[in-house]
């Protein structure tokens, strides 16, 4: 039984990495227009307890992307520079529609293993009430 | 009582399909913690060997994760995934969730034919003490 309990911790821990990862993505999204934001990504790594293996998932450090920011000319800008250039946000929308859709997918099978843990230890706990 | 053999002394068949849950629930954790790592950049997916190589070595073994063996495409064991299954990805990332998905779906199976063994094991032995079901 504690197999199970176990199965049930290492798939929501997933989830909740890719809830993460899902809110840096959309915190990326409703910066795309911001004057020098840089998009915000992080890493997953497993946990470790004493040096072993927990099976736990977390997500990393949020690190910001260190590409150069893409400047644009508009001298009417409020935050334009002496020459008249201003600097966008190197977020790409592309590539976060991808990265959304990528923590969906993941998201839906570690749910998916967590229904189905859930499923067999009911089935363990029905040979008891019998 | 020599000599004979008492029904209730030893029941492998309840032994048995126990350990075959066992088994399932210790496979079943190890899919969930690959499935759970499918986006961990340089991990390699674990398992264990499939019920049929455990149940041949006798009743003193012990099904927990922790024994469990990393299968890379250099391992030499007897029993590892398909090699064309696991084409890493760029991040070193080497987990196939169609191949974890699979195996989900065998553990589940395995897992709920065990427990019908267990059931009705017990029901077979119920009657025969005169309880009925």
């Amino acid at each position: 039984m504690e197999g199970f309990s176990g199965s049930l911790a290492i798939s929501a821990s997933g989830m909740r990495a890719h809830s993460s990862r899902l809110r840096l993505t959309a915190e990326n999204l409703a910066n795309v227009d911001t004057p020098g934001y840089r998009r915000k990504m992080a890493s997953f790594e497993s946990e470790t307890k004493f040096g072993e293996s927990t099976g736990l998932v977390r997500s990393g450090e949020t690190r910001l992307d260190q590409t150069e920011l893409p400047m644009k000319f508009d001298p009417s800008h409020p935050m334009s520079d002496d020459g008249g250039y201003v600097q966008g946000s190197n977020v790409n929308l592309m590539i976060e529609i991808a990265d959304a859709r990528e923590a969906q997918r993941s998201y839906e099978v570690n749910l998916k293993m967590f229904e189905q843990t859930r499923k067999m230890s009911s089935e363990l706990l029905d040979l008891l009430k019998r | 009582m020599e000599g004979e053999a008492p029904l209730f002394a030893d029941i492998k068949i309840l032994e048995n399909s126990s350990m075959m849950a066992q088994h399932a629930s210790a496979r079943q954790k190890l899919v969930s913690t690959n499935l759970a790592n499918v986006d961990t950049p340089n991990y390699v997916p674990r398992d264990i060997a499939p019920f049929s190589d455990f149940i041949g070595m006798g009743v003193d073994l012990k099904i927990q994760p922790e024994n469990s063996r990393i299968f890379d495409e250099t391992s030499s064991e007897s029993w590892s995934p398909k090699p064309g299954l696991l084409e890493g990805k760029p991040s070193g990332n080497s987990v196939s969730v169609e191949e974890e998905i699979l195996k989900s779906v065998e553990i589940e199976r395995q897992h709920s034919k065990a427990l019908a063994i267990y059931q009705h094991a017990m029901d077979v032995l119920k009657i025969s003490i005169g309880r009925g079901r």
